[in-house]
């Protein structure tokens, strides 16, 4: 379903009316070198808009619209959250409505990160945080990071920065008797199914939450005694239960994961075995009650079977120092005013895998000032997001980075059993050369595994029906540096299989366009908007010569490199080019063989011209 | 950077063990009378020193209690180094220790054991298990105290490993544990 436009966030007009608390939080938060701006909001009710509804609405103040998919909803008693995933811009977004603490949540478009926390009333604070990894925080003297990561710290041969690679990882969860009475009887889920589904939407929303694309976790779940491998010790039934217990359950299932549902009251909520990839022993004890709670205990051992790690030593509590590259991330905001040696409460937040703080502990951390001294904060409320560390986002830094660790090992994970499920991966031709072609990949799963063919396909932008068929032809990119088209796979038996495909023209072998203001960027579907106009010119073209020309007037007396691609985008050629003062430069083409090609012409990223031109039989 | 150098100087000694092939301890004799007075753990892990704290506890099954040890070392805030023997018989006696590999091992009071290292209590660095080639692994129960409820006794366990953070690039193949010497008081 697709609702019109939404005013979910209004500027509530005249005179508001806020609590001597509230006031004195805006005041703070107004102070604050940590926030960019603080507006005063009402939020609208959004708990009637079901999953996978589509909402319009505009950031307070501006008028671009932005669309947001829900694809989590948690709906228990005491709160409600809503979690989205934003179709025409790279981010995500959640609401919690609860009956304690009123509206709260996080809307994260790109790297800027909105705070939403309770006023008083029918307000909320509406804020935008600053990313502590961009420079003009550089000054703020909170000092949050750590020393910084290990000189040694290397990732694994073939770890890649964004991996986009198709995941779609199975999980056994296998349920004890102790923990089906807890989910039945004491969790108010209602279902297993429901109780079941809510851990498994919560690892795929922090996956769109850490923009972690084209990986997904689906939970299979069965029923099963198998207390012969229990012994009261988390650390001892983690060794026995998969080799012992359930190892025939995990291969008859061919899943990639194994995790047993326990309710045995160990000292922790859950134990992972190992810090993956590792096919042999894939598995995870996570505590019923801590499956989906707020400490996102499911997520969480998942992680760390798809390679995720604590958070640095240095990082409030966090102790992994042993030559690692992917961290969680936990951090605060700082008091604001804050004079030396003042001892000060504050609240933390961590990303899923961070260490689990114990406010009990009441710990003191001493934060130096970059005017000398230092003062010291006590963490009274500890507040995990729903997301992995990532450096592009508010989640992480340079250092911390679980998500690119995800992208990279999920892979891996998702093969340990391969193709034995309705799979569907998307690829691309060669980027920007048009027209350009994604193709649906789908592997038909094992006999007797529903999702049979044939299959129906369709691809969509926004909410546009872009096309049908294996094949999707589109014949003008955007104005934008990336979008996402969506590819839904339909098996003659009712399975549905949707992947998110990124059309990043910044990426590997693509052409640089300008950068956009975000205010005015415009992320309109194909054809609306023309490609901007390139100061560049080929000729001969088609060419059958061994020189090409090369007309750049904005490039005259310059030297600059340039690049040649073929059409599967691979750089063919790559050489400094001589423009004279006419803006006209030669280039050798000797032994390229005949085909399509382009050329990008430029110094810098903000100022890159391409062409194609095709080379005939000479 | 205590942390980071602590952690480095147990890889700096794991690495040590494994490259260099240390001597290969005696077995020692379970018929030796040896008989530690102190509340605690004495052991000697790759030939070198090892001590822990240990606590042990019952579980129960279908034909009785068995009894579980632990000797946790920390090796500094973060790292914790964690080795179970458990499903052992409330008498006296000398008991070989077995690798568990079907559930039926679990709670048949023939004792079994592995040896762990966490980071975080929760984030595991490599798992160990006794190598099965080998049959000189025991735990000599030496005296039960029902009245103190105390355990004395001694053990040797050779562990192999079997699973470890792919980023420990450095691990030791095997962990020796020789000359384990134990008093502890049993938790109800």
């Amino acid at each position: 379903m697709l609702l019109g436009q939404t005013q979910l966030f209004t500027l509530p007009s005249g005179t508001i009316s806020l609590t001597s608390e509230a006031a004195s939080r805006d005041t703070a938060l107004r102070g604050s070198l940590q926030n960019q701006t603080v507006e005063i909001v009402t939020i609208a009710d959004v708990r009637t808009i079901g999953a996978y509804d589509t909402v319009w609405f505009s950031l307070p103040g501006q008028s671009a619209q932005i669309a947001a998919e829900a694809i989590y909803i948690e709906d228990d008693s005491a709160r409600f959250v809503w979690g989205a995933q934003l179709l025409n811009r790279v981010g995500s977004m959640s609401l919690s409505y609860d009956q304690q603490d009123g509206i709260s949540g996080f809307l994260q478009i790109r790297d800027t990160f909105y705070d939403i926390t309770h006023a008083s009333g029918s307000y909320q604070f509406f804020v935008q945080r600053k990313n502590p990894d961009k420079p003009d925080c550089a000054a703020i003297d909170t000092t949050l990071s750590p020393p910084g990561p290990d000189p040694s710290c290397t990732d694994p041969t073939g770890f890649s920065d964004y991996n986009t690679c198709p995941a779609l990882i199975y999980a056994l969860v296998v349920i004890s008797p102790t923990a089906s009475d807890y989910i039945l009887n004491q969790s108010g889920a209602g279902s297993i199914e429901a109780f079941i589904r809510k851990g498994q939407n919560q690892i795929n929303q922090a996956f769109a939450n850490s923009d972690i694309p084209n990986k997904q976790v689906l939970v299979k779940w069965i029923e099963k005694d198998y207390s012969e491998c229990l012994t009261e010790d988390i650390y001892s039934d983690n060794q026995n239960i998969f080799s012992s217990c359930l190892a025939a359950d995990w291969e008859d299932s061919h899943c990639d994961i194994l995790i047993a549902l326990t309710n045995e009251n160990y000292s922790i909520g859950g134990l992972s075995s190992n810090i993956g990839p590792n096919a042999g022993f894939p598995f995870c004890i996570v505590e019923a009650p801590s499956y989906a709670s707020s400490s996102f205990t499911f997520a969480h051992e998942v992680a760390h079977l798809l390679g995720a790690r604590h958070n640095w030593n240095g990082n409030f509590g966090g102790d992994d120092d042993t030559e690692v590259c992917a961290h969680a991330y936990r951090s605060f905001y700082p008091p604001i005013p804050v004079v030396a040696n003042g001892i000060y409460d504050v609240e933390s937040w961590a990303t899923i895998v961070a260490k689990e703080w114990n406010l009990q502990h009441n710990w003191l951390i001493s934060i130096p000032l970059s005017s000398g001294g230092s003062y010291q904060v006590k963490f009274v409320k500890s507040i995990r997001l729903l997301a992995y560390s990532n450096p592009d986002e508010m989640t992480g830094t340079s250092w911390a980075n679980n998500a690119r660790t995800i992208r990279n090992v999920a892979c891996t994970v998702a093969d340990f059993y391969a193709n034995q499920h309705l799979s569907v991966s998307v690829s691309e031709s060669a980027c920007r050369l048009l027209p350009y072609y994604l193709t649906a990949n789908i592997t038909a799963p094992e006999d007797g595994i529903p999702g049979i063919s044939p299959y129906t396909v369709e691809w969509y932008w926004e909410s546009s029906l872009l096309g049908t068929g294996d094949v999707l032809t589109i014949e003008h990119h955007p104005n934008c540096r990336m979008y996402w088209v969506k590819c839904i796979v339909t098996s003659t038996d009712g399975v549905v299989v949707t992947k998110l495909f990124k059309v990043d023209l910044r990426r590997g072998g693509c052409i640089c366009v300008p950068p956009i203001d975000p205010e005015e960027e415009d992320e309109r579907p194909a054809g609306v908007k023309d490609m901007p106009e390139q100061n560049l010119s080929i000729f001969p073209n088609p060419v059958s010569e061994d020189e090409l020309m090369v007309v750049a007037p904005s490039l005259s007396s310059q030297n600059t490199h340039i690049t040649v691609l073929d059409a599967q985008s691979r750089v063919v050629l790559l050489k400094s080019l001589v423009f004279g003062a006419n803006g006209q430069a030669s280039l050798d083409i000797k032994g390229l063989p005949t085909g399509l090609y382009l050329l990008q012409v430029g110094g810098n990223r903000s100022s890159v011209f391409s062409s194609k031109f095709i080379i005939q039989t000479r | 950077m205590k942390l980071i150098f602590c952690f480095l100087s147990l890889l700096f000694f794991m690495g040590q063990c494994r490259k260099e092939a240390p001597v290969e301890p005696v077995p020692a004799n379970p018929k030796d009378t040896l008989i530690p007075v102190k509340y605690g753990l004495t052991a000697l892990k790759d030939g070198l020193q090892w001590e822990a704290s240990a606590t042990a506890t019952y579980y129960q099954s279908g034909i009785g209690k068995h009894l579980r040890l632990v000797f946790l070392r920390k090796i500094n805030n973060d790292i914790t180094e964690r080795l179970h023997i458990e499903d052992i018989a409330s008498s006296a006696g000398t008991y070989p220790i077995e690798r568990v590999t079907k559930a039926s091992q679990i709670k048949n009071f023939i004792p079994n054991s592995f040896f762990s290292i966490y980071l975080d209590e929760e984030q595991p660095v490599g798992h160990f298990f006794p190598d099965t080639t080998r049959r000189d692994h025991f735990i000599q129960i030496i005296q039960f105290d029902s009245v103190a409820q105390t355990v004395r006794g001694r053990f040797q366990v050779f562990m192999g490993i079997v699973a470890f953070d792919p980023l420990w690039t450095n691990h030791p193949d095997s962990v020796l544990f020789t000359k384990g010497e134990f008093f502890v008081k049993i938790q109800q």
